[in-house]
């Protein structure tokens, strides 16, 4: 079971944290407590055109406890030199999240039968009553003379050009010629481990609907089936047919390794390469449903490998920094090789030349969509796109002005497509637009302006936003926004028209550390009069964001 | 009149030129987050003492045992007394050589309306030991420049972060960020100064400059060389923005559950990078009631929500609406609505469906062919579940 293997790294770290008690550490705690509250209009599932209501609590707990054993301090005491003393410390993420209103928590008429919405839709499970542990983990860094790093327990990092949460065990040595090596294993955080949150599972493949193989008393009459066999899931609040979904719950065994530069002013480099399978939980529902013995008609049986590749990555990034005559040139590429696919999944170049306030950012990149390699949306997604991107940016270093604009093209490719069903169907499509923005810094106040267009593939977008803040003493800060925008989704021609927002907002700071925000925004547009939502926080070990 | 409106415009344009370019090429000053604005209501010419053969210590006497930043090493009183006669009852005393009168080196001094104006040196938010530097024979214009040629020093003179660079380059001096910084716990670099400002990186050091759309367009900084983000950051920063769950109202501007289509289907920003895609998207969907999951979405059965000639079976007549197209260009829209268990109705090999194909032209035998096929067969048995898989 993966809660086992969640507590038992826990537990573990309890374990070493209670073996030596330190005076010499130190902590931070910081909790938030968010409450958000917005109206939608629903436009089906027997509720047709109701108004759903958003009541989500969300509190977080960050705990981290730095340098538990002193030595890091004792080790710069005994010489200051060192480039880094051994660091134990323990770092972690809490959080709780709870929708209270009716989008989540209701029951409703679905073909004459009054169903919980959680059983009806099981992807909302997640977001009705959630505790994730983002992540957990104890560090050793310095270790051997600052050659060596630890981390163990739930760990969350950027890897291969996206996020990436893992349950194990990760090393980082330090090499004396400016590269660093890192290896892991250990075991994916999916929707069913201990505490997990699902926002950085493999997606793909929808939480809901999982399905099992059915095999038939003769060839061919077996078939695809809900799990637990019958056509719609049972009704009990806070299940669903998730939790009967075998292959979901099957450990998903993750290794990986990069190698990376380190300390150099001028390039920065890394190569990572991450793996994840899970195994195949096998034929099920025969012993349990079926009134005859497993008859071995299908392929299906002989060909189910033991287990399957969940992910499998390759990237490699590489920045330059270097400057000249006052202009400064920043490089940077980085391409990623899905092996699972055998394609370059996603590439990207540019450079950025800045010469005193100005920067010029000339920027290509590449997609081709993938999904994780349970997910049969990998043999529909053929086509990639690329994007043509171009940003001037104005940073001045007086007068607390900044401003940019930004222009950009895209190409969805499909020649590919027409080829293969021998359809002149169409020529690629193309998107494009700009943006632009202002913005007035002082140490009181900040005002903000941003202008868009864009049209093209997906719809058009036209419109501007005002937004300001004033600092009305040292604890009371207000700030608002206005905004305007033109829209027209162009899958939907009745989706068309222009939004006016208004946001308005205040904090204030109670105490040293202790804040409280209120943020209140009304739209309207020709489908909501009157779209209200609201955000309050109550903000433990706040910082002022200046 | 246009003529004269056109002369205008242009008037104004190469005014905002003027002031743009008066703007950059200003004389850069050190950061005022590191050195909060000094006020110096003073008159001093270092250059008219050094060419009377003094150097810095004879004036800033204490310095070779300063080991702090909080430490104040302008000269005293006592440290000008040794030259100049100043006697404080004759604030205007006028003495032959150095002089001694009051307003010669405190402009604006009257007699009789209370003391000399304050020298007012906040303390710089930086840790720096002169006497450290000073044992190690660093001369003091390697930091401050060539000061023979220099009347009132002001903030100018103090050295910038690539002076400081030309030692700390982790050879000759620690190049740690906390070697100079000030810490915070978990040895990260202190950037939020209350009342001052937030210490953001100008982009010297790694290009990751905290522009203006720094905010939505850090992936690549971010991910390149995560170890100089957390310099400043811990992982709660990154965690508390891409989590999923706290809607940023001023990231998502106005009705953005009514718009944000627009945005979703050309996946920019990248809807993953806060929001597992298709769980997220799915469940709204489906509770909004727009998603055709035969629970009810209001499209049910329809075929209302997509163009005519979406659903066209055969090849015969397909044109431009076509699901194939935007399928294989954008499945991750059609997967915001529908499962896979939706697409294999029709797309499948099993006995009972249409079989229609979606494998694009030459895919037996193709790359990605071999390697899914390789790597993980349980996805081509949601479709070939009675024939055998190969490429």
């Amino acid at each position: 079971m993966p809660w086992r293997h969640g507590a038992g790294v826990i537990a573990a770290a309890l374990c070493l944290l209670a073996t030596r008690t330190s005076s010499a550490y130190e902590f931070e705690v910081s909790a938030r407590t968010i409450g958000q509250g917005s109206t939608l209009r629903a436009l089906g599932l027997g509720t047709n055109s109701a108004t759903l209501h958003r009541r989500r609590i969300s509190q977080s707990l960050q705990l981290h406890l730095w340098d538990l054993a002193g030595t890091r301090d004792a080790f710069e005491r005994w010489n200051p030199k060192l480039p880094k003393g051994p660091r134990l410390f323990v770092s972690s993420y809490l959080r709780l999240d709870q929708e209270q209103g009716n989008f989540g928590v209701d029951t409703l008429l679905l073909d004459g039968r009054i169903r919980d919405v959680i059983d009806v839709i099981p992807e909302l499970e997640r977001s009705s009553l959630q505790l994730d542990l983002l992540y957990g983990y104890l560090g050793a860094e310095g270790l051997l003379g600052g050659k060596l790093d630890l981390y163990a327990g739930r760990q969350m990092d950027v890897q291969t050009l996206d996020w990436f949460s893992m349950d194990g065990l990760k090393v980082r040595a330090h090499l004396p010629v400016h590269v660093q090596v890192e290896a892991f294993a250990g075991l994916r955080v999916r929707d069913n481990s201990f505490g997990a949150t699902d926002a950085f599972a493999p997606d793909g493949t929808s939480q809901a609907f999982c399905e099992e193989f059915v095999e038939g008393a003769t060839p061919t009459s077996g078939g695809w089936r809900p799990i637990d066999g019958l056509p719609e899931p049972q009704n009990g609040r806070y299940t669903s047919d998730d939790e009967l979904c075998p292959q979901r719950n099957q450990q998903m065994p993750t290794v990986g390794f990069a190698l990376a530069t380190e300390g150099l002013e001028t390039v920065s480099a890394r190569l990572s390469y991450r793996r994840s399978h899970s195994s195949s939980p096998g034929l099920i529902g025969a012993e349990d449903r079926l009134d005859f013995t497993d008859q071995g008609y299908y392929p299906f049986e002989r060909e189910l490998a033991q287990s399957g590749v969940t992910e499998e990555r390759l990237a490699l990034t590489v920045r330059g920094n270097v400057s000249a005559k006052k202009v400064r040139l920043t490089p940077y590429a980085a391409v990623r090789y899905s092996v699972l696919h055998g394609i370059i999944d996603e590439a990207h170049a540019g450079t950025k030349v800045q010469h005193r306030a100005h920067t010029l950012e000339p920027e290509l990149f590449y997609s081709s969509p993938t999904f994780d390699g349970d997910s049969i949306f990998n043999i529909f997604s053929t086509e990639p796109y690329s994007d043509a991107r171009l940003t001037w940016r104005y940073t001045p270093k007086r007068g607390g002005w900044s401003g940019y604009l930004r222009g950009w093209g895209r190409r969805y490719h499909s020649e590919d497509a027409e080829q293969a069903m021998g359809v002149d169907a169409q020529a690629d499509v193309f998107a494009g637009g700009g943006h632009g923005g202002i913005r007035l810094q002082r140490s009181k106040h900040e005002v903000r302006f941003d202008a868009y267009a864009e049209d093209g593939y997906g719809g058009q977008r036209i419109g501007g936003l005002l937004a300001g803040g004033i600092e009305l003493s040292n604890s009371l800060m207000v700030h608002g926004r206005a905004s305007l925008i033109r829209f027209g989704d162009d899958s939907r021609s009745e989706i068309r028209g222009t939004n006016a927002g208004l946001q308005l907002g205040t904090r204030y700071q109670i105490n040293r550390g202790v804040a409280a925000s209120l943020l209140v925004e009304q739209n309207s547009n020709a489908f909501d009069r009157f779209a209200m939502a609201a955000f309050a926080v109550v903000d433990l070990a706040f910082q002022p964001k200046t | 009149m246009p003529r004269c409106r056109h002369i205008l415009l242009a008037f104004a344009l190469i005014a905002s030129a003027g002031f743009v370019m008066k703007m950059a090429v200003a004389q850069e000053r050190p950061s005022r987050i590191i050195y909060p604005d000094q006020q110096l209501p003073l008159r001093f010419s270092h250059t008219l003492h050094a060419k009377v053969g003094m150097n810095c210590q004879s004036c800033h006497t204490g310095i070779e045992q300063s080991g702090s930043s909080l430490d104040n090493n302008l000269p005293r009183e006592a440290d000008c007394i040794a030259c100049h006669a100043i006697d404080r009852s004759l604030p205007e005393k006028v003495v032959e050589g150095p002089a001694a009168a009051c307003i010669r080196c405190h402009p604006g001094f009257t007699a009789g309306e209370g003391g000399v104006p304050r020298v007012q040196l906040p303390i710089p938010n930086l840790k720096f030991s002169h006497a450290t530097h000073l044992a190690r024979k660093t001369p003091c214009d390697r930091c401050h420049g060539d000061f023979s040629a220099v009347e009132e020093a002001s903030a100018k003179h103090l050295p910038t972060m690539r002076t400081c660079q030309g030692c700390h380059d982790g050879k000759a001096a620690s190049d740690r960020c906390t070697t100079c910084h000030l810490a915070e716990a978990g040895d990260r670099m202190q950037s939020s100064f209350p009342g001052i400002g937030a210490l953001l990186p100008s982009g010297s050091l790694r290009g990751a400059a905290h522009d203006l759309e720094f905010r939505t367009n850090h992936k690549y900084a971010a991910q390149n060389d995560a170890s100089f983000c957390a310099s400043c950051h811990k992982k709660d920063d990154c965690a508390d923005c891409h989590n999923g769950v706290v809607k940023p109202m001023d990231f998502h501007a106005g009705d953005y559950v009514r718009m944000h289509a627009i945005e979703a289907r050309r996946n920019s920003p990248d809807c993953s990078s806060c929001h597992r895609l298709q769980t997220f998207c799915q469940g709204c969907h489906s509770r909004m009631g727009v998603a055709d999951d035969e629970k009810g979405g209001q499209f049910r059965g329809t075929g209302a929500f997509h163009p005519e000639g979406w659903n066209l079976q055969g090849l015969a007549g397909r044109g431009p609406n076509h699901h194939a197209f935007e399928a294989q260009r954008n499945i991750k829209q059609c997967a915001s609505c529908h499962r896979e268990s939706y697409c294999t109705k029709c797309h499948s090999a099993e006995v009972g469906t249409p079989r229609a194909n979606p494998h694009p032209r030459d895919w037996r035998g193709s790359r990605k062919c071999q390697a899914l096929v390789k790597r993980n067969r349980r996805m081509c048995l949601r479709c070939h579940i009675e024939r055998t898989i190969g490429c």
